[in-house]
């Protein structure tokens, strides 16, 4: 049963107003994104707000601490295989309903709805690479439902190399210390990545690294790595200020064996998919910090109705007026992400997403896709560029830079938006000694990561003035065409 | 102008004292910020041993009283300069010379110079807090009610509790008094080495009472001084904050530069700086309640903005505790909601305005 705090909880049409006037044209929208939301909020209320206090505790005393239990149960609901494709068992759900859900998970618990969103994160380069990793993601799927989670990662930052691995010009001049070099049959992985949220209980991980350290942008390149590999470690769970129900990594590969058919699209074509990724991750990231401005916009308004010590508070103007403020910043910071999520869904890659011809592949059964013969067919070079071509007439480099200037904006809002809102939630509430004043100052330790990760909200903004005000185009899509030469070089 | 410098300008012995405080923030205290703010009892104690062997607890008593004669102004920059250190450490230095100003001399100088006291507000005006005291008794009075949170009331050999409407209005009360309850309350986010205590009080007696209309510290004495208080401690913190992102913004790159080249950076930088001059140290003999009012509220914004960015400006190496950057943040939010939040402070500033 749902238990909204201070009856506050908004339904989804509240939340979106403009909702209402797209149920007249997509009814079927609508009402799969208010089960989503439904699902997603009994679940946080029912499992991850009563726990939220205990487990950013214990991750405070061990930074390795990670409750399975939870992520166990979580599999179960449908919180760890909703992003995956229909075709492998997945939800088949889209940036819109992924936001919604986070909205939901972090104003139950930031640091424990982060392990979802980390997962899904690990997920998405995998989506741009068609049906090569269907094998994968359909165990990924299984494996959820039964309740024996496989998590996932993405491991991107490097310890000299952070907000620059999230921007291809910075790439480019980037300190990057990883390398995957080319070896018979694959490719030899070699380094160490930072701050990787899953990174320590992820089964298999989504890596970026450039196969010429000499050309990082122009041979960024994913690989898909199970975590059970020969020379993968984790060196360190790091202590972290908030959201430390999801342990962020120290990852080391050396010398990490992965095999062609692993590769994620094609050598080289990583600092593209890195910016489709991102365009698709930061309406996210927004909702996940709208969320947290939620979520203690809600307990403070529980304790300023409920709690006797709080007795007139509400009365006067000065906390109607920042309470009237965090409503308002909430709601805009909701909008910007849905704006953002509808953009990546609709305009930038509804061509591809809508396509028959992916539809079409959901009737080929899942255990073709893993035959030797199979795999080896979907990831020959020509069936990659043939994948390539197809994204490129699917979708467009203005389309997609759109999408991304969107995207950065919600990202970069919502993290201000968090840490404005939880600031002014834990000034009203003041030093009280009600439980609300633990929770709130969790949320404001959880909010400030919502201004760093996915780029700094210096880097997105930024990439604000590119897409939106200067109208640059980005290099997203991979050129139809890629060749590579023996030692691995991108021709 | 760091304290050290301002003080400078008055005396060369407020000088010497006051860069003995920053000897002591940076030397003895800073290294050991993040053992201090894990709550490590080893790290609390040999910070306070330093403190009470310079004088620096008792910092307001004149020296016949076995203190060390400085003037408020005086203390407000020593505090600065430990607060560069550990934000809680100079804290308990605050409420430990307010503890004792609070109390007529001849009983602050009969508390032994090993123990550590602190000064206990109750409830504050417009505060939102469960504490309450009632005093009943002809002659010494017994207290009952709760205080909570009492920063650095945890650990405390005595506190004194000072009343708004309760007379009279100081109240000296020992550790193990008969009545009084001293337990650990949820910690706040910083000042960790102040630690925060609920404080239960049933019918306990005060072992020190200033006689009656002899008190020499009203309420608003007190509260002044701790509000000027939190503006110099403030201000250390967010010295400290400036001078880590400048070290770490030269020394990290981004895109093949050091990242302070990059105006994104330097902006953040130079609005560091620009927080420090629009806030600067109050030094004066005296301490004015209105200004320290206003004083207090835009010392902690700039603090809280500036350690913000500085941890901005570290990515996600600030995010980590190891760093000790996000400490800095954490001390100077909670330094914000401190001796009342910031909002209940603007109302009593508009009041103060009239109207």
């Amino acid at each position: 049963m749902h238990v909204a705090v201070g009856g506050t909880a908004p339904s989804l049409q509240e939340a979106f107003p403009r909702l209402r006037q797209l149920e007249k044209h997509d009814r079927g929208l609508v009402r799969r994104l208010e089960r989503r939301q439904l699902e997603a909020r009994q679940f946080a209320d029912a499992h991850l707000r009563g726990i939220a206090l205990d487990v950013d505790r214990r991750a405070d005393e061990d930074p390795s601490y990670f409750d399975w239990e939870l992520i166990r149960t979580g599999g179960r609901q449908g919180m760890l295989d909703f992003l995956l494709p229909a075709q492998v068992g997945g939800g088949g759900c889209f940036t819109i309903e992924c936001a919604v859900v986070m909205e939901e998970l972090c104003a139950g618990c930031p640091g424990l709805a982060l392990i979802f969103g980390a997962h899904g994160l690990g997920i998405s380069p995998l989506l741009l690479d068609g049906p090569v990793h269907w094998d994968v993601m359909s165990e990924v799927a299984a494996a959820a439902q039964r309740g024996e989670p496989m998590l996932m990662a993405c491991a991107l930052t490097e310890p000299d190399a952070g907000t620059d691995v999230e921007d291809v010009d910075l790439l480019e001049r980037a300190r990057i210390t990883s390398h995957a070099r080319r070896v018979p049959g694959g490719y030899s992985l070699s380094g160490t990545k930072r701050f990787i949220s899953n990174g320590g209980v992820a089964r298999w991980l989504t890596v970026m690294m450039p196969v010429d350290p000499r050309r990082p942008a122009e041979t960024w390149t994913c690989f898909l790595v199970d975590a059970k590999s020969k020379g993968f470690w984790v060196a360190r769970n790091e202590h972290k200020m908030g959201q430390r129900a999801c342990p962020a990594s120290e990852l080391v590969f050396d010398e990490v064996f992965v095999p062609d058919d692993r590769l994620v699209a094609r050598v080289g074509d990583g600092a593209g998919a890195t910016l489709i990724v991102l365009a698709a991750s930061r309406p996210p990231v927004g909702a996940i910090a709208t969320g947290i401005a939620r979520g203690a916009y809600e307990r403070l308004l529980g304790w300023l109705r409920e709690d006797p010590d709080a007795r007139g508070l509400l009365e006067r103007q000065s906390v109607q007026l920042r309470l009237a403020g965090m409503a308002e910043q909430i709601h805009l910071s909701r909008q910007a992400y849905m704006d953002a999520a509808v953009e990546f869904d609709v305009a930038a890659l509804g061509g591809a997403t809508g396509s028959p011809l992916l539809k079409g592949l959901g009737l080929v059964p899942t255990g073709v896709h893993r035959r030797r013969r199979v795999r080896r067919l979907m990831s020959a070079p020509a069936t990659r560029d043939a994948l390539a071509g197809f994204l490129n007439r699917a979708t467009s480099n203005e389309a997609i830079t759109r999408s991304l200037g969107l995207s950065s904006l919600a990202k970069a809002r919502g993290g201000d938006v968090a840490m404005g809102v939880t600031g002014a939630a834990l000034e009203i509430a003041g030093l009280t000694d009600a439980p609300v004043r633990a929770e709130l100052q969790k949320l404001w330790r959880d909010a400030k990561l919502c201004q760093i990760y996915e780029g700094t909200n210096q880097l997105n903004r930024l990439e604000v003035f590119r897409a939106l005000v200067a109208r640059e185009t980005m290099p997203a899509l991979p050129p139809r065409r890629r060749r590579v030469d023996n030692a691995g070089a991108v021709i | 102008m760091s304290a050290v410098a301002a003080a400078g300008e008055a005396s060369a012995e407020r000088h010497e004292i006051v860069a003995l405080a920053g000897e002591l923030g940076r030397r003895e205290l800073a290294p050991h910020a993040l053992a201090l703010d894990d709550g490590l009892s080893d790290a609390l104690q040999l910070a306070w041993s330093r403190v009470a062997e310079v004088g620096f607890d008792r910092a307001l008593l004149a020296v016949d009283d076995g203190g060390v004669g400085l003037d408020a102004g005086s203390l407000l920059l020593c505090l600065e300069e430990i607060a560069v250190g550990d934000a809680g450490v100079a804290l308990l230095v605050l409420l430990s010379n307010a503890a004792l100003a609070a109390l007529p001399p001849e009983q602050a100088a009969a508390i032994a110079e090993t123990e550590r006291w602190a000064l206990v507000p109750a409830a504050p005006e417009g505060l939102a807090t469960s504490a309450a005291i009632a005093a009943r008794g002809d002659g010494d009075p017994a207290l009952t009610g709760t205080l909570s949170p009492a920063l650095g009331a945890l650990g405390a050999d005595g506190v004194v509790v000072v009343c708004g409407d309760v007379e009279p209005r100081a109240h000296a009360l020992a550790a193990g008094t008969p009545g009084l309850q001293i337990d650990a309350c949820e910690p706040l986010l910083g000042l960790r080495s102040a630690a925060p205590a609920r404080i239960s009080l049933s019918s306990a007696v005060a072992v020190a009472v200033p006689p009656a209309g002899g008190a020499p510290a009203t309420v608003d004495a007190s509260l002044a001084l701790l509000r000027a208080g939190s503006a110099a401690i403030a201000r250390g913190v967010a010295r400290r904050a400036q001078e880590m992102a400048i070290e770490y913004a030269e020394n990290r790159y981004q895109g093949g530069v050091p990242i302070i080249e990059h105006d994104a950076v330097r902006e953040m930088l130079a609005a560091m700086k620009v927080r420090e001059s629009a806030t600067p140290a109050q030094h004066g003999a005296e301490i004015d309640p209105a200004a320290a009012l206003t004083t207090r509220v835009a010392a902690t914004e700039a603090a809280l903005a500036t350690a913000t960015d500085a941890v901005q400006v570290f990515g996600g190496t600030g995010y980590m505790h190891e760093t000790g950057i996000e400490k800095l943040m954490r001390d100077a939010k909670s330094l914000q909601l401190w001796p009342e939040p910031a909002w209940i402070a603007y109302e009593m500033i508009a009041e103060a305005l009239g109207g």
